[in-house]
Protein backbone atom coordinates (compact mmCIF):
# COMPACT_ATOMS: atom_id res chain seq x y z
CA UNK A 1 0.00 0.00 0.00
CA UNK A 2 1.81 3.60 -1.14
CA UNK A 3 2.26 6.23 1.80
CA UNK A 4 -0.30 8.95 1.73
CA UNK A 5 0.22 12.64 1.10
CA UNK A 6 -0.63 13.16 4.65
CA UNK A 7 2.17 14.78 7.18
CA UNK A 8 1.38 13.47 10.77
CA UNK A 9 2.49 14.94 14.10
CA UNK A 10 2.68 11.86 17.07
CA UNK A 11 1.68 12.55 20.62
CA UNK A 12 2.46 9.64 23.26
CA UNK A 13 -0.85 8.20 23.46
CA UNK A 14 -0.65 6.18 19.81
CA UNK A 15 3.06 6.19 20.03
CA UNK A 16 2.34 3.48 23.47
CA UNK A 17 -0.68 2.23 22.19
CA UNK A 18 0.15 0.98 19.07
CA UNK A 19 3.22 -0.32 20.62
CA UNK A 20 1.90 -2.54 23.10
CA UNK A 21 -0.05 -3.89 20.24
CA UNK A 22 2.64 -4.47 18.89
CA UNK A 23 1.54 -2.71 15.30
CA UNK A 24 3.79 0.35 15.64
CA UNK A 25 4.40 -0.49 12.22
CA UNK A 26 0.66 0.92 11.18
CA UNK A 27 2.26 4.54 11.35
CA UNK A 28 4.62 3.83 8.46
CA UNK A 29 2.76 4.77 5.44
CA UNK A 30 2.18 8.48 5.78
CA UNK A 31 3.98 10.74 3.99
CA UNK A 32 5.73 12.64 6.83
CA UNK A 33 5.42 11.34 10.67
CA UNK A 34 7.03 14.04 13.07
CA UNK A 35 7.27 13.78 16.46
CA UNK A 36 8.58 16.36 19.17
CA UNK A 37 11.71 15.23 21.33
CA UNK A 38 9.37 15.64 24.39
CA UNK A 39 6.85 12.91 23.23
CA UNK A 40 9.51 10.70 22.59
CA UNK A 41 10.96 10.82 25.50
CA UNK A 42 7.27 10.35 27.09
CA UNK A 43 6.79 7.74 25.28
CA UNK A 44 10.01 6.02 25.91
CA UNK A 45 9.58 6.17 29.76
CA UNK A 46 6.54 3.73 29.01
CA UNK A 47 8.22 1.35 26.65
CA UNK A 48 11.73 1.64 26.46
CA UNK A 49 12.23 -0.71 23.95
CA UNK A 50 10.05 1.50 20.84
CA UNK A 51 10.96 -0.19 17.67
CA UNK A 52 11.36 3.11 16.08
CA UNK A 53 13.54 1.57 13.48
CA UNK A 54 10.11 0.47 11.72
CA UNK A 55 9.20 3.63 11.14
CA UNK A 56 11.35 4.61 8.51
CA UNK A 57 8.94 7.89 7.59
CA UNK A 58 10.11 9.22 11.46
CA UNK A 59 11.46 12.90 12.18
CA UNK A 60 12.58 13.45 15.26
CA UNK A 61 11.57 17.10 16.19
CA UNK A 62 14.53 18.10 18.81
CA UNK A 63 13.43 21.82 19.25
CA UNK A 64 9.94 22.32 17.92
CA UNK A 65 9.24 25.77 17.75
CA UNK A 66 6.87 28.12 20.52
CA UNK A 67 2.96 27.98 20.21
CA UNK A 68 1.45 30.83 18.50
CA UNK A 69 -0.37 33.19 20.72
CA UNK A 70 -3.92 31.72 19.84
CA UNK A 71 -2.59 27.58 20.37
CA UNK A 72 -0.85 28.96 23.57
CA UNK A 73 -4.14 30.77 24.82
CA UNK A 74 -6.42 27.13 23.51
CA UNK A 75 -3.18 24.85 25.46
CA UNK A 76 -3.50 27.08 28.81
CA UNK A 77 -6.60 27.11 28.54
CA UNK A 78 -7.11 23.07 28.36
CA UNK A 79 -3.62 22.60 30.31
CA UNK A 80 -2.30 21.00 27.88
CA UNK A 81 0.91 18.93 29.12
CA UNK A 82 4.37 20.10 27.55
CA UNK A 83 4.46 17.13 24.66
CA UNK A 84 0.51 17.92 23.77
CA UNK A 85 1.71 21.24 23.04
CA UNK A 86 4.68 20.81 21.23
CA UNK A 87 3.25 18.45 18.77
CA UNK A 88 0.84 21.17 18.22
CA UNK A 89 3.22 23.31 17.64
CA UNK A 90 5.14 21.19 15.10
CA UNK A 91 2.05 20.82 13.63
CA UNK A 92 1.68 24.20 12.72
CA UNK A 93 4.41 24.86 11.85
CA UNK A 94 5.41 22.04 10.00
CA UNK A 95 2.18 22.63 7.57
CA UNK A 96 1.08 19.12 8.97
CA UNK A 97 -2.40 18.01 8.53
CA UNK A 98 -3.22 15.59 11.47
CA UNK A 99 -2.75 15.28 15.37
CA UNK A 100 -2.41 11.84 15.99
CA UNK A 101 -3.11 11.47 20.11
CA UNK A 102 -5.80 9.71 22.05
CA UNK A 103 -5.79 13.07 24.25
CA UNK A 104 -9.67 14.52 24.25
CA UNK A 105 -7.79 17.87 25.30
CA UNK A 106 -5.14 17.78 22.66
CA UNK A 107 -7.22 16.92 20.07
CA UNK A 108 -10.16 19.35 21.37
CA UNK A 109 -7.53 22.20 20.68
CA UNK A 110 -6.41 20.96 17.19
CA UNK A 111 -9.66 20.65 15.90
CA UNK A 112 -10.85 24.19 17.20
CA UNK A 113 -7.59 25.63 14.96
CA UNK A 114 -9.01 23.52 11.79
CA UNK A 115 -6.21 20.42 12.02
CA UNK A 116 -7.84 16.28 12.02
CA UNK A 117 -7.09 14.56 15.32
CA UNK A 118 -7.07 10.83 15.23
CA UNK A 119 -6.48 8.12 17.60
CA UNK A 120 -5.34 4.44 18.23
CA UNK A 121 -8.58 2.82 17.88
CA UNK A 122 -9.24 5.04 13.86
CA UNK A 123 -5.84 4.52 13.26
CA UNK A 124 -6.02 0.27 13.66
CA UNK A 125 -10.04 0.89 11.24
CA UNK A 126 -7.46 2.33 8.57
CA UNK A 127 -4.94 -0.18 8.84
CA UNK A 128 -7.50 -2.24 7.49
CA UNK A 129 -9.21 0.09 5.25
CA UNK A 130 -5.85 0.61 3.34
CA UNK A 131 -5.58 -3.03 3.60
CA UNK A 132 -2.60 -3.25 5.69
CA UNK A 133 -4.09 -5.82 8.24
CA UNK A 134 -6.36 -8.46 7.50
CA UNK A 135 -10.40 -7.37 8.83
CA UNK A 136 -9.37 -10.10 11.51
CA UNK A 137 -6.37 -9.04 12.89
CA UNK A 138 -8.40 -5.40 12.89
CA UNK A 139 -11.24 -7.09 15.01
CA UNK A 140 -8.61 -8.68 17.36
CA UNK A 141 -6.31 -5.96 18.18
CA UNK A 142 -9.51 -3.89 18.81
CA UNK A 143 -10.66 -6.82 21.01
CA UNK A 144 -7.76 -7.01 22.72
CA UNK A 145 -6.97 -3.47 23.67
CA UNK A 146 -8.32 -3.52 27.25
CA UNK A 147 -6.05 -6.58 27.63
CA UNK A 148 -2.84 -5.04 25.84
CA UNK A 149 -3.09 -1.37 26.03
CA UNK A 150 -2.95 1.12 28.67
CA UNK A 151 -5.62 2.80 26.53
CA UNK A 152 -8.78 2.71 28.40
CA UNK A 153 -12.34 2.20 26.79
CA UNK A 154 -15.82 1.56 28.66
CA UNK A 155 -16.51 -2.16 28.07
CA UNK A 156 -19.99 -0.92 26.09
CA UNK A 157 -18.39 1.24 23.78
CA UNK A 158 -15.83 -0.81 22.32
CA UNK A 159 -18.79 -3.26 22.14
CA UNK A 160 -20.38 -0.81 20.18
CA UNK A 161 -17.29 -0.51 18.14
CA UNK A 162 -16.55 -4.18 16.98
CA UNK A 163 -19.92 -4.72 16.14
CA UNK A 164 -19.98 -1.13 13.69
CA UNK A 165 -16.16 -2.74 12.69
CA UNK A 166 -17.44 -6.23 11.57
CA UNK A 167 -20.53 -4.52 9.86
CA UNK A 168 -18.47 -1.55 7.33
CA UNK A 169 -14.95 -3.26 6.61
CA UNK B 1 -11.40 30.01 46.91
CA UNK B 2 -12.55 32.90 44.93
CA UNK B 3 -14.55 31.37 42.47
CA UNK B 4 -15.66 28.35 44.65
CA UNK B 5 -16.45 30.04 47.39
CA UNK B 6 -20.26 29.31 47.44
CA UNK B 7 -19.57 25.60 47.00
CA UNK B 8 -20.06 22.47 48.96
CA UNK B 9 -16.05 21.71 49.42
CA UNK B 10 -14.70 18.19 49.63
CA UNK B 11 -10.92 17.41 51.56
CA UNK B 12 -8.59 14.84 50.51
CA UNK B 13 -4.80 14.67 50.76
CA UNK B 14 -2.35 14.14 48.07
CA UNK B 15 1.22 13.52 47.96
CA UNK B 16 3.12 15.37 44.79
CA UNK B 17 6.97 15.67 43.50
CA UNK B 18 9.00 18.11 44.87
CA UNK B 19 8.92 19.76 41.09
CA UNK B 20 5.48 20.03 40.87
CA UNK B 21 5.54 21.93 44.39
CA UNK B 22 8.15 23.74 43.55
CA UNK B 23 6.56 25.21 40.00
CA UNK B 24 3.08 25.88 42.37
CA UNK B 25 4.81 27.97 44.56
CA UNK B 26 6.03 29.84 42.02
CA UNK B 27 2.61 30.93 40.91
CA UNK B 28 1.30 31.63 44.20
CA UNK B 29 4.83 33.94 44.76
CA UNK B 30 3.68 35.35 41.41
CA UNK B 31 0.88 36.44 42.65
CA UNK B 32 -1.23 33.68 40.32
CA UNK B 33 -3.18 32.22 42.99
CA UNK B 34 -3.65 33.27 47.04
CA UNK B 35 -2.72 29.66 47.93
CA UNK B 36 -1.55 26.21 46.56
CA UNK B 37 -4.43 24.77 47.30
CA UNK B 38 -6.25 27.47 44.68
CA UNK B 39 -3.51 26.46 42.19
CA UNK B 40 -4.32 22.98 42.74
CA UNK B 41 -8.23 23.23 41.97
CA UNK B 42 -7.42 25.61 38.68
CA UNK B 43 -5.48 22.29 37.38
CA UNK B 44 -7.79 20.21 38.37
CA UNK B 45 -10.66 22.21 36.65
CA UNK B 46 -8.96 22.63 33.74
CA UNK B 47 -8.09 19.33 32.98
CA UNK B 48 -11.46 18.04 33.80
CA UNK B 49 -12.92 20.92 31.54
CA UNK B 50 -10.96 19.02 28.59
CA UNK B 51 -11.38 15.72 29.25
CA UNK B 52 -15.08 14.68 30.06
CA UNK B 53 -16.17 11.35 29.20
CA UNK B 54 -19.30 12.33 27.38
CA UNK B 55 -15.83 14.25 24.71
CA UNK B 56 -13.90 11.31 25.27
CA UNK B 57 -16.23 9.08 23.61
CA UNK B 58 -17.55 11.45 20.70
CA UNK B 59 -13.94 11.97 19.85
CA UNK B 60 -13.62 7.84 19.42
CA UNK B 61 -17.13 7.35 17.41
CA UNK B 62 -15.56 10.17 15.01
CA UNK B 63 -12.43 8.86 14.60
CA UNK B 64 -13.90 5.20 14.00
CA UNK B 65 -15.89 7.08 10.96
CA UNK B 66 -12.64 7.56 9.75
CA UNK B 67 -10.87 4.75 10.27
CA UNK B 68 -13.97 3.09 8.44
CA UNK B 69 -14.46 5.42 5.31
CA UNK B 70 -11.67 8.04 5.56
CA UNK B 71 -10.39 8.72 1.87
CA UNK B 72 -6.35 9.29 3.95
Amino acid sequence: MAATEIVAVLDAGPLIHLDELGRLNLLNDFKELLVPQTVLDEALKHRPKLPLAELSNLEIISEPPPLSANLLKLADELALHAGERAALAVLDARGGQFLLSDDAAARTVARVVGFQTHGTIGLVLRASRRGKISKVEMLQLLRELPMRTTLHLRKELLDSILATAAENI
Amino acid sequence: MGLWQNQIMKTVTIQYPDQLDEQLRKLVSAGWFKTPEEGVVEALRRYLSGHSVELQEKQILEDVEWGLHGRD
